[in-house]
């Protein structure tokens, strides 16, 4: 009976963590997809010269 | 009346190329779908047409010989063709591609085709002119096909070149450009079949071709003398060959294939012993399959991709005196080299290595590669522009998205071996093409699965993801034909081309023009004899090779010169050496005089 009840709670507990990762797999696939397309805009677009070039142009700097 | 016969000359290719391909048709498996086999015939023309070319170019290299080779693979590909136009014609059937894709891959298609009418211009650090257009020129001037002495990269494997030489024998000197709408057109319907033959529906074929024909760093290979679509377009039919194969005739295929694409590059022979390690592989975790059958298969492909890249590597041993030439490192040890000075061998080793380094060979390094090839493609030789991030974003989900057999194992075996060996030896951008096609059709399949697992934000993103590669894609490759583009359609551009890019113009106009010139003696290793329609010797390359003894003696090479039967002398002042000749010798008259340039007649 207590064994039973031990398997019983085992199962419920892997359909539980099954049920847990299947949810959060979408919202990994989300971060990861954001992440690499934040990062290719911060490198590749901003970084480049000539997105240094229109960030210097639209953002003078006010020293002096 | 130039673009016309540009045009005739890539149309007579391709057809040629049809139909050599179709005479490989009783192989091709019997899976494949219409697109598969048209770019495998297509690629398997071009292997045979350029293996055909070089071997009957060891004897006879001239335009009647290229004519006749052309004539029956001209003659069957019309046979061929015929039939398929007519059931098309009467096809009324139209079926509704995607627009999107269709257009961007029309764009690109476009930008190919009016880029590839202008003229090759450039200095000798372009390889086009350095090499894979010289070969071709002076192979055609000679009527024979040899490795032209003062520049050791002509002894490369030549499949491609030689059908340069072809274009340039039938179409001038501007129709090699145009190859690149042949390279990229087997490309992408070789990736597109891939795509189909994974899972994916015709749309997802075509965002596969969008992709890949926005990759820069793809792109890169296609045009400009570029040889690497064409290899790996060759590499990519092997594979798709073998990891499907079922029957020796399978196998002689992919033999065939591993034969052109070592015939192509010497990276080949990399790519041929890492498919076979794949195959074998594969076949070992196919429990339904017998693993001697398999064995004995792939000894027979070993035997014919041998076969078929032996002429390339037993002319280059006979004449050379390596397989490969330039030797890589190890071969010196074994092989007495001819014409490289063991000096000039070590500094082409310590260049290679140079190159070859891309961000560090070091574990961090390897791990860190998918995020340095999409964010610092740069840093690797001719990676500028990348691969666009659906390889970074999407790929690592495509496993789920696919149709995961035998062929998306192999595949991704293939891409894992081959990015670790890519790594370690030569970490050039150009040489992964490849790989990126597998990772672009892996992409798409992981783009699949994001639509239907993530059903609000992943959509979105990845949709952003996709058209942030394509446009940034577009930008780079247009920025990088802008000018081929301008020179094709303006003829005034052009003018102002040729005389900012290519280095001592006059000179070689004067050279070109006069009646008297028979033979130019050129004493600057850096001239680019591209230019030079007449024969010429240089005695010095531009990485070191010594084509006469003697070479580095300038006072000695002046007193040979009625011995080279040179009728006129080139001298030139580059920023990195000044003029050869001060005191003007007693056999040498002043004939030409520009800024920085020199023309001496032989008495």
């Amino acid at each position: 009976m207590t064994l039973d009840r031990r398997s019983t709670d085992q199962t419920k507990a892997q359909q539980d963590a099954l049920s847990f990762f299947r949810n959060l797999w979408p919202r990994i696939i989300d971060v990861w997809i954001g992440a690499v397309l934040v990062a290719f805009f911060l490198i590749r677009v901003l970084g480049s010269s000539v997105g240094q070039h229109l960030l210097n142009r639209f953002l003078p700097s006010h020293s002096g | 009346m130039r673009v016309f016969s540009v045009i005739l000359a890539n149309l007579c290719l391709v057809i040629a190329v049809l139909g050599f391909g179709s005479l490989l048709r009783p192989l091709f498996p019997s899976t494949s779908l219409r697109i598969e086999r048209l770019a495998l015939a297509l690629l398997g023309g071009i292997g045979t047409c350029g293996t055909l070319f070089f071997v009957v170019g060891q004897l006879w290299f001239s335009r009647p010989a290229i004519i006749l080779i052309l004539l029956p693979g001209v003659l069957y590909g019309i046979w061929v063709l015929l039939p398929r136009i007519r059931s098309l014609h009467s096809n009324s059937r139209l079926t509704v591609q995607p627009i999107i894709p269709v257009l961007i891959v029309m764009v690109v298609l476009l930008i190919t085709a009016i880029g590839g009418f202008a003229e090759p211009v450039g200095d000798i650090k372009m390889d086009a002119i350095a090499y894979h257009f010289l070969g071709p020129k002076v192979w055609l001037r000679q009527g024979l096909i040899r490795p032209v002495l003062d520049e050791s990269l002509t002894s490369f494997p030549a499949i491609v070149e030689t059908q340069f030489a072809a274009l340039m024998a039938l179409g001038g000197p501007r129709a090699p450009e145009l190859f690149a709408i042949l390279a990229l057109t087997a490309m992408l319907l070789l990736a597109a079949g891939l795509a189909r033959r994974m899972g994916l529906d015709a749309a997802g074929a075509w965002w596969v071709a969008a992709l890949i024909s926005t990759m820069p760093a793809l792109y890169r290979g296609a045009f400009g003398g570029f040889n690497d679509v064409i290899y790996s377009g060759l590499v990519l039919a092997a594979a798709r060959v073998v990891f499907d194969a079922e029957t020796p005739g399978h196998h002689a295929l992919f033999g065939l294939f591993c034969g052109f694409a070592m015939g192509t590059k010497y990276t080949g022979v990399l790519a041929t012993a890492i498919l076979f390690i794949c195959a074998f592989l594969i076949a070992i975790a196919n429990q339904r399959r017998q693993i001697m059958p398999t064995v004995k298969h792939l000894a027979v492909a070993g035997l014919i991709a041998v076969a078929v890249a032996s002429p390339w590597y037993v002319r280059n041993w006979m004449l050379m005196g390596c397989p490969m030439y330039p030797p890589p490192p190890v071969l010196p040890r074994f092989f007495h080299v001819r014409y490289f000075p063991p000096e000039a061998v070590k500094e082409f080793h310590r260049q290679m290595l140079l190159e070859g380094r891309g961000m560090g060979v070091d574990l961090l390094s390897l791990f860190l590669l998918p995020f340095h090839l999409t964010y610092h493609p740069a840093n690797f030789m001719n990676g500028a522009g990348g691969i666009g991030i659906v390889p970074l974003a999407l790929g690592p989900f495509g496993l789920f998205g696919c149709q995961c057999d035998r062929l998306a194992k192999g595949l991704g075996l293939f891409a894992m071996v081959q990015t670790i060996v890519w790594f370690v030896t030569m970490q050039e951008a150009r040489y992964l093409i490849h790989v990126y096609v597998i990772a672009a059709i892996f992409g798409v399949c992981g783009w699949r699965h994001v639509v239907r697992v993530s059903r609000l934000v992943g959509p979105v993103l990845s949709g952003l993801v996709v058209a942030t590669s394509v446009l940034y894609g577009l930008f780079m490759i247009g920025s990088a034909r802008i000018d081929d583009v301008h020179a094709a359609v303006s003829r005034s551009f052009e003018e102002k081309r040729r005389s900012a890019e290519i280095p001592y113009v006059d000179s070689f106009s004067y050279l070109n023009n006069e009646s008297s010139v028979t033979k130019v003696l050129i004493l600057d290793p850096l001239v680019p004899p591209y230019y030079l329609d007449k024969n010429y010797v240089k005695p010095i390359g531009r990485r070191g090779e010594e084509v006469i003894p003697d070479a580095t003696d300038l006072q000695q090479v002046l007193m040979d010169v009625p011995r080279l039967h040179a009728s006129h002398v080139l001298d030139v002042r580059s920023a990195k050496a000044t003029f050869r000749i001060l005191d003007h010798p007693g056999n040498l008259t002043l004939v030409f005089e520009r800024t920085d340039q020199r023309v001496y007649r032989v008495d």
